[in-house]
C-alpha cells in the first residue's frame, strides 16, 4: 500500500484496523497563532511608544532600537504566516503508524518510513529547571534515524500532532530489534 | 563608533554571562532522580534479592545484566531471568540505566538519557507468521471489537490471531495489559507504571498495585505466586494457540 493510499484511507474514514492515526492538531496551531500574535502587538506598541519619546532625545538609540524592533516584528510575523501555511494543508497532514511503517504528512510533504528502517529512536523531552523530571514536561521531540539514508529524521516537535507520548510508546513497541535507543531529558532556567 | 561601545559590546557581554550562568549554575538535584528509578526494575536491596529467588522457584538462571558502568552513571540496574519453564524457552529482561548526556544543549542546564526494559519473552514457533496485541485502549488507534465488554472497555486488540474469550475476561479482570505476538517471540512488556503515569498522573503511579508483580513502585516487594501464576497463564496461552516450539 502507497503513503498516499494510507492517507486517502484516513481522509475517507477507511483506515485499516491496527493503525495509529495523530492528526494535525488543530487546538495547537491557533494557540501558537493567538501567543505569538499577543507577542507581535505588544512589541510593536512598546517599540512605537519608545521610538516617539527616543525621537526626540537620541537619534542614534531611536535607529538601533527602530532597527531591532522591525527584525523582531519580522520574526514574530514570520513564524506566524509558517504556522497558517501550516494550516492550509491541516486537513491532510497526520502522522499515521500503520502495521508496516510511518507515513508522515505534513506541510503538503509525505514521507514513508518502514518499520526495518528506523534505528536510534530517541524521545527528548524539555524541562523546565530545578523541578523533578516527572512533575513538568515542557516539550517533547521524537527523531530516529533513517537506516536507508543515514539521516537524522524529527518525526514530532511539541504537540504538532497532539500529545508526542502515545506517538513515542506505540512507535516504540513496532520498531524491530533493538532500534529503541533512549529518552533523554533536557533541564531549561525558566 | 561610539553607539558600538555603549550598545552592542555590553548587550553581547551581558549575553555572554547568560549563557555562561545557564550552563555553570549548580546542577538540578531534580534530574538526578529518574521517575522510573523505583520501578519494578529498580536494583534496591529487595529487587536484587527478590529476582534472584523468583529466578530459582521458576527454573530459571539469573543473570546481572547491567550494562558497564562509568562515572556518568546515574542509575543501573538489570536482572535476566533465562532458561526453559514449562517447555517453552523464558527471557525476562528487568534493568535499565540512566547516565549523564554525552551531549548537552547550548542552553540547557543539565541533561540526562534513560533506557527502562522490562520485558518477559517468550519463545514460539510461528511459521504463519500471525499476529496480536493487546494494548491499553487508545483512542488514536483503530481496533476492533472483540465481544468481551470487560475487556473492550480497557483494551484495543490488534492482529489477525485472535485468542480465546477466557483470556481476554481474564486480562478485563487484571484492568491493564501489554502483551504483543509478533514473529517468533510472545512478549510481554511491563509499562504498566509508564501507563498509569501517562493516564493517571506520577503521584498515584508510584502507589499503584501492578497486577503482575502485586506490588507498587514505592514498595517493591513481589508476589511470587501470582508472578508465576501470570507466567502459567501464559504459557497455556502459547499451548492453546498451538505456537508451542519444540524444545
Amino acid at each position: 500500500m502507497t503513503p498516499e493510499t494510507v492517507i486517502e484511507k484516513v481522509q475517507n474514514n477507511k483506515p485499516e484496523n491496527g493503525w495509529a492515526i495523530f492528526k494535525y492538531n488543530l487546538k495547537y496551531a491557533i494557540s501558537r497563532i493567538l501567543f505569538r500574535g499577543l507577542l507581535f502587538c505588544v512589541v510593536l506598541v512598546m517599540a512605537a511608544a519608545f521610538s516617539v519619546s527616543a525621537l526626540k532625545t537620541h537619534q542614534t538609540s531611536f535607529i538601533l532600537f527602530t532597527l531591532v524592533s522591525v527584525l523582531f516584528i519580522l520574526v514574530s510575523v514570520l513564524s506566524i504566516v509558517i504556522v497558517i501555511w501550516e494550516l492550509f494543508y491541516s486537513k491532510k497532514s497526520m502522522i499515521v503508524l500503520t502495521n508496516e511503517g510511518v507515513v508522515k504528512n505534513f506541510k503538503n510533504s509525505l514521507e514513508y518510513f518502514p518499520f526495518d528502517c528506523i534505528t536510534n529512536l530517541n524521545a527528548t523531552n524539555q524541562y523546565s529547571d530545578s523541578t523533578p523530571a516527572i512533575t513538568r514536561r515542557r516539550d517533547q521531540y521524537i527523531d530516529f534515524r533513517d537506516k536507508r539514508t543515514g539521516k537524522s529524521i524529527n518525526l514530532v516537535k511539541n504537540r504538532i500532532f497532539g500529545n508526542p507520548e502515545p506517538i513515542f510508546n506505540i512507535l516504540k513497541s513496532r520498531i524491530t530489534g533493538d532500534s529503541f535507543v533512549s529518552v533523554r531529558n533536557d533541564f531549561y532556567n525558566n | 563608533m561610539q553607539t558600538i561601545v555603549n550598545f552592542i559590546i555590553p548587550l553581547a557581554v551581558l549575553i555572554f554571562f547568560i549563557i555562561v550562568f545557564t550552563k555553570f549554575r549548580k546542577k538540578t538535584p531534580g534530574a538526578a532522580s529518574s521517575p522510573y528509578s523505583s520501578g519494578g526494575n529498580s536494583s534496591s536491596d529487595s529487587g536484587d534479592t527478590q529476582l534472584p529467588k523468583l529466578a530459582e522457584m521458576m527454573g530459571l538462571t539469573f543473570e546481572d545484566a547491567r550494562i558497564p558502568t562509568n562515572d556518568k552513571m546515574l542509575m543501573n540496574s538489570g536482572s535476566r531471568l533465562k532458561g526453559i519453564y514449562r517447555g517453552v524457552n523464558v527471557d525476562i529482561i528487568m534493568g535499565g540505566y540512566a547516565k549523564e548526556a554525552e551531549f548537552t544543549p547550548l542552553t540547557a542546564t543539565y541533561s540526562y538519557e534513560y533506557k527502562i526494559t522490562k520485558e518477559f519473552n517468550f519463545e514460539v514457533s510461528n511459521p504463519q507468521n500471525k499476529s496480536f496485541e493487546v494494548i491499553l485502549k487508545n483512542k488514536n488507534i483503530v481496533s476492533q471489537s472483540t465481544g468481551i465488554s470487560s475487556f473492550d472497555s480497557l483494551f484495543s486488540f490488534l492482529g489477525d490471531l485472535r485468542i480465546p474469550d477466557e483470556y481476554l475476561e481474564y486480562f478485563g479482570t487484571m484492568g491493564w495489559m501489554n502483551l504483543k505476538l509478533s514473529g517468533n517471540v510472545l512478549k510481554f512488556t511491563d509499562s504498566f507504571f509508564e501507563d498509569t503515569m501517562a493516564t493517571k498522573g506520577t503521584m498515584i503511579a508510584i502507589g499503584a498495585i501492578n497486577p503482575v508483580w502485586k506490588c507498587s513502585a514505592r514498595s517493591f516487594n513481589i508476589d511470587y505466586d501470582n508472578v508465576i501464576s501470570f507466567v502459567n497463564k501464559l504459557v497455556d496461552l502459547i499451548e492453546v494457540l498451538n505456537i508451542k516450539k519444540q524444545q
